[in-house]
């Protein structure tokens, strides 16, 4: 009995003890954070969104490594030794184009291991909290502060910056392919001439191509020129290299003026010893073909309605054109010549005279 | 001369409805307000300005605009009735509340008896809606319900009836009446509370079984959240669910309003003729019943909860004896006295 | 209708085991309950098919891995090792710092790499404050198993408090990514000393008034003593740790057992249970245990807050790259919920080779089953909140 009883004092005990507590704090103020009207004031070094400061970027590719999940993707292109990009703020010489600095916040853990190893301290937390997105895409923050035709054009002259350095180193290496090419181009030309002017168009590379295969792009191409408009591919090419840049339109003119220009080649392009032979005979047909294309290469997209027109025997050329860089690749007529053509395929004869034919 | 009467009884059946109505959704508001203060919080504060008064408001319009969904399997029409059988209980027993002087629904002889009586339809519709959502939480929820609904009505009918013993009526207002004037001491109110020592325990009792009764902390073992995740009602959902929550908050204040009533003077003044008058009176009663609610919220955020076999233990064990023993002891002091 | 319903019928192999524990009663009055894993009170994910005869739980089986994020294959799939210190931040999200703490520990070891005085000081402190954290969470989930809402959120003011002076620490409240191995990733914002040193000082009076408010009350006593009584023997053969095996009364606490860092530089006690309210090795034992040890936790932090030097780079001895050397090694802590333990294997290469987390909690769920049998289903809940899992730690 008086153990009920002293239980039952010692329930009432507590019980008035805890509400004697939760009266009190009933009293006090509250903790409480009205959020959206009032904002807390957040350190320095919080970390709610990364920035990247791409001014200062010298892409090195250190953040990149750095993330654990891999949420950081760059992609760049080494600029032309003309082109001064200038330096960061604390003076570090950049040399490269950031052409994407993509940033996944969706996938990012926040753990700031990417802040550190920048060696320009370009990359860092800001305290920017209140980022959500209907669309988880629209997590992905580009950083990048180029526009696509900077991009591409930038994208273009390192390529052929590469092309040439590629070129001028593999000069001694060419020789022996002139004989193949010939070859190459009648027997492939037989097929899938109109793929093949359009692959080769697109990529438009040069003869160097087969040996040095300085890029996807221009691998198929450098095929399908020497199928059937070899000869006057290469004369295109060349002109493209220094000059077409600027001009794409010009192009598809100037591919009369390949013929001649192949011994142009000769002399400044390796690539174009391979051709020689081929390029006499065909001249004609040369003009028509695609080889204008291939110059165009990194230009083409703007090009392609011009070239049809200029070229007489273009109509198969022109949906080849579009195609540029990456479509050249899957154009299966172009490969297939390219890859196999070359020890396949005797007959050279035919490849030139189909181009001669649509004329 | 029959309509008129008929629409007299309906008004008069309209004001309980009205006043369970706002005091519903302003007792869930004041719940979560009492809740955020005790916890440093602040509650909701966002809808409506001034401490976001109108957030009951807000939650009814979402629950009026939700799916009603039935679970598959579960007995449709028990399903659907149990919530209403349930705010159908809670507001029946409405009627016989003297909510002042001169404002009674239907002035029984067996107020009381009336009263207890169709609380315990609530058991019922508890027992109903658990077992119909077909859902083993439910069921034990409902299980649970039953058992302590049942227990603890004993030693609520106990605590009312030495109040009973004491009043001599069973008649609310008549009760309500006797303890009008300030006579106790010479200064007091002549509550019952004050009349009689036993009274003081009877009250504790009363407090503890209603407390029992309504499914608060510490006896919310029917819908234990962090038990049963919500007891028989975790299938509820939309205005049913609503209808579920308005039947207990009224409850709640039936219950406490009864104990105003039987131990605290009605709708009598405390200053005696001070602030007297119909109005008054409701305003006192009011007051008194929704006191008794704050304190029911107060323990709800301070303590845990009991275990099913100590709530047992407790009723049985503990009040049970401990109310008859005071039933005979009240008894003999209004003999003596 | 309860009949008809397929989910009624008892599993198979349920029925066996049922059978063999419980001789009373038959099959029939037995219902198989699924606790989780959407449930208020299985602190997560954990799923729990709970055989009941009545309330009355004869039977548990833990169903886990809802919450697996391949933990050790990410450690081994880094490029390097500083890289897997974010990870161990989600191993326990309730106590990052004490996982990163295990984990560089382990790493320096293998690395064969010394840590500045001051970075010691500096880790012991946060690994502490974040002890206090942690067990600031379990008992409050805790009390809010068992009904009691209000303690849960003065608690977790308190524990704001401490995620505040970390977010200024470290840049982040919950994963923080703050150790690195050989140092820190960063130096501790200049007020660190005084801000930890206040907290504590404001802190010891809640203990008191978590000692009131729920530690004593009478409700919240009958509803932990004697129940989930874990017997120190039991305790040992399922190699719980941590708060769970010292609830038994067993007094094992590696910051004194096997001291690591500096731990053996500071004066401590090592709070174990004593059946003061029930028997021993009861829930509230279990949970006194953890009240007890935030107080302990402070006296170590105003020690090292005394002793710790000013002056000092935390970041000298962080390699710039890390490079492994051949080798193998068990490192173990204590971390909030016992033993945690990292083994790591390393070939040459820049990322370990094999880490094998240790998980406390993942061990320490392992006596539920054990303990709670024959108890009711609320006990269950409190047992549970008793054991203190952190699913991500069960899962990894
Ligand atoms: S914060 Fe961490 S996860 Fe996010 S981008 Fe940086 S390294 Fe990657
Ligand atoms: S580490 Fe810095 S500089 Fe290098 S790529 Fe990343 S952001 Fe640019």
């Amino acid at each position: 009995m008086r153990n009920i009883v002293k239980k039952g004092w010692s329930t009432f005990r507590t019980i008035f003890t805890g509400m004697g507590i939760t009266i009190r704090h009933f009293f006090s103020p509250a903790v409480t954070l009205q959020y959206p009207d009032e904002r807390e004031e957040l350190p320095k070094i919080a970390r709610s969104k990364l920035f990247v400061n791409i001014d200062d970027c010298i892409a090195c590719d250190q953040c990149v490594r750095a993330c654990p999940v891999n949420c950081i993707e760059i992609d760049t292109v080494k600029a032309t030794a003309d082109v001064d990009l200038g330096r960061t703020s604390d003076g570090k010489q950049k040399r490269m184009w950031v052409t994407r600095f993509d940033i996944d916040m969706a996938k990012c853990m926040y753990c700031d291991l990417c802040t550190f190893p920048c060696p320009t301290e370009c990359i860092y937390m800001i305290q920017d909290y209140e980022y959500s997105e209907y669309d988880r895409n629209n997590l992905v923050y580009n950083f990048s502060n180029l526009s696509p035709e900077k991009i591409e054009e930038v994208t273009r002259k390192a390529e052929e910056d590469k092309l040439q350095k590629e070129q001028q180193a593999e000069t001694e290496t060419v020789t022996t392919k002139p004989g193949k090419t010939a070859k190459q181009t009648g027997s492939s030309s037989a097929k899938s001439i109109p793929g093949a002017k359009a692959t080769s168009g697109a990529k438009s590379i040069p003869g160097a191509k087969p040996k040095t295969v300085p890029g996807a792009k221009s691998i198929p191409g450098a095929k399908p020129k020497t199928v059937p408009g070899a000869k006057t591919i290469p004369g295109a090419k060349p002109k493209t290299v220094p000059g077409a840049k600027s001009v794409p339109g010009s192009k598809p003119k100037t591919v009369p003026g390949a013929k001649t220009i192949p011994g142009s080649k000769l002399k400044t392009v390796p690539g174009a010893k391979s051709v020689p032979g081929a390029k006499t005979r065909t001249v004609p047909g040369a003009k028509t073909i695609p080889g204008a294309k291939p110059k165009t290469v990194p230009g083409a997209k703007t090009i392609p309605g011009a070239k049809p027109k200029a070229v007489p025997g273009a109509k198969t050329i022109p949906g080849s054109k579009p195609k540029t860089i990456p479509d050249a690749k899957q154009i299966p007529g172009a490969k297939a010549k390219t890859k196999s053509g070359v020890k396949k395929v005797p007959g050279g004869g035919k490849g030139s005279q189909k181009p001669n034919s649509e004329e | 001369m029959i309509t008129e009467s008929i629409l007299l009884l309906l008004l008069f059946a309209l004001i309980p409805l009205i006043i369970i109505l706002i005091y519903a959704l302003f007792a869930i508001w004041g719940e979560r307000k009492v809740a955020g203060f005790i916890q440093d919080r602040l509650g909701p504060m966002r809808v409506g300005g001034w401490h976001g008064w109108a957030q009951s408001f807000a939650d009814l319009l979402k629950l009026i605009q939700k799916e009603d969904i039935i679970p598959a399997n579960a007995d449709r029409f028990l399903f659907r009735l149990a919530p209403f059988i349930m705010f159908a209980a809670s507001y029946a027993a409405f009627a016989v509340l003297p909510f002042s002087s001169s404002f009674i629904g239907s002035n029984l002889d067996i107020g009381v008896f009336f009263l207890l009586a169709i609380t315990s339809l609530l058991s019922i519709s508890v027992i109903m809606g658990g077992w119909a959502s077909n859902n083993k939480w439910s069921l034990f929820g409902a299980m649970r319900s039953a058992a302590q609904m049942v227990s603890y009505e004993v030693p609520t009918i106990m605590s009312v009836l030495s109040v009973i013993v004491v009043a001599g009526s069973l008649n609310l207002m008549t009760v309500t009446e006797m303890q009008s004037g300030n006579d106790t001491l010479g200064f007091l109110p002549n509550w019952l509370i004050l009349q009689n020592p036993f009274l003081i325990i009877a009250f504790v009792i009363f407090f503890i079984s209603i407390l029992a009764e309504a499914h608060r902390v510490p006896f919310d073992l029917p819908e234990s959240e962090s038990e049963l995740v919500a007891g028989f009602q975790t299938e509820y959902s939309g205005m049913r669910w609503a209808m579920f929550m308005l039947a207990e908050y009224a409850d709640m204040l039936l219950l406490s309003l009864l104990g105003a009533v039987l131990f605290f003077g009605g709708w009598n003044s405390p200053f005696g003729d001070f602030m007297a008058g119909p109005a008054w009176g409701f305003f006192w009663f009011m007051l008194k019943g929704l006191l008794l609610v704050f304190v029911m919220m107060w323990i709800r955020w301070t303590l845990p909860r009991y275990r099913v076999d100590q709530l047992m233990y407790l009723c049985w064990s503990i009040l049970i004896p401990l109310s008859f023993l005071n039933f005979v002891l009240i008894a003999l002091w209004e003999m003596i006295f | 209708m309860y009949r008809k319903h397929p989910t009624w019928e008892l599993p198979q192999k349920t029925d066996a085991v049922m059978i063999e524990i419980n001789t009373k009663g038959t099959d029939e009055r037995k219902m198989v309950i699924n606790m989780g894993p959407q449930h208020p009170s299985t602190h997560g994910v954990l799923r729990l098919a709970v055989t009941l005869d009545g309330e009355v739980v004869t039977d548990v089986e833990c169903h886990i891995g809802y919450l697996h994020r391949c933990f050790e294959k990410y450690a081994e799939k880094m490029d390097n090792f500083p890289a897997v210190i974010p990870y161990t931040d989600r191993i326990d999200y309730v106590s990052a710092m004490n996982q990163e703490h295990g984990f560089v520990i382990a790493a320096e070891r293998l690395l064969e790499i010394e840590v500045p005085e001051r970075v010691e000081y500096i880790r012991v402190i946060v690994a502490e404050m974040q002890r206090i954290a942690s067990h600031l969470l379990a008992i409050g989930t805790f009390g809010l198993d068992l009904g009691a809402f209000s303690p849960f959120l003065y608690l977790f003011t308190e524990r704001e408090k401490i995620l505040d002076i970390f977010e200024r620490t470290s840049g982040a409240r919950l994963l923080y990514n703050y150790m690195a191995i050989g140092g820190l990733m960063r130096e501790p914002h200049p007020e660190f000393k005084s801000e930890t040193a206040a907290f504590v000082k404001q802190f010891r009076p809640k203990i008191q008034e978590l000692q009131d408010l729920l530690s004593y009350n009478s409700i919240f006593v009958k509803r932990t003593a004697h129940i989930g009584v874990l017997p120190a023997k039991v305790a040992l053969n399922y190699a719980s740790s941590g708060p769970v095996l010292r609830g038994s009364g067993v007094k094992w606490d590696l910051r004194k057992d096997d001291p690591y860092s500096i731990y053996d530089r500071f004066e401590f006690d090592i709070p174990v249970g004593s059946g003061e309210m029930g028997t021993l090795g009861d829930c509230w034992d279990r949970y006194i245990v953890r009240v007890l040890e935030m107080e302990e936790s402070c006296k170590i932090i105003e020690q090292a807050l005394d002793a710790m030097p000013d002056e000092g780079d935390v970041l000298q001895n962080v390699p710039k790259r890390v490079r492994t050397k051949p080798g193998e090694l068990y490192a173990r802590t204590e971390s909030p919920r016992g033993e945690l333990g990292y083994y790591l294997i390393a070939d040459k290469g820049n990322s370990p080779f094999r880490v094998k987390a240790r998980a406390p909690s993942f061990v320490n769920l392992s006596v539920l089953p054990v303990i709670s049998k024959g108890s009711l289903l609320s006990d269950l809940v409190a047992i549970l909140g008793s054991i203190d899992i952190v699913l991500g730690e069960v899962d990894r």
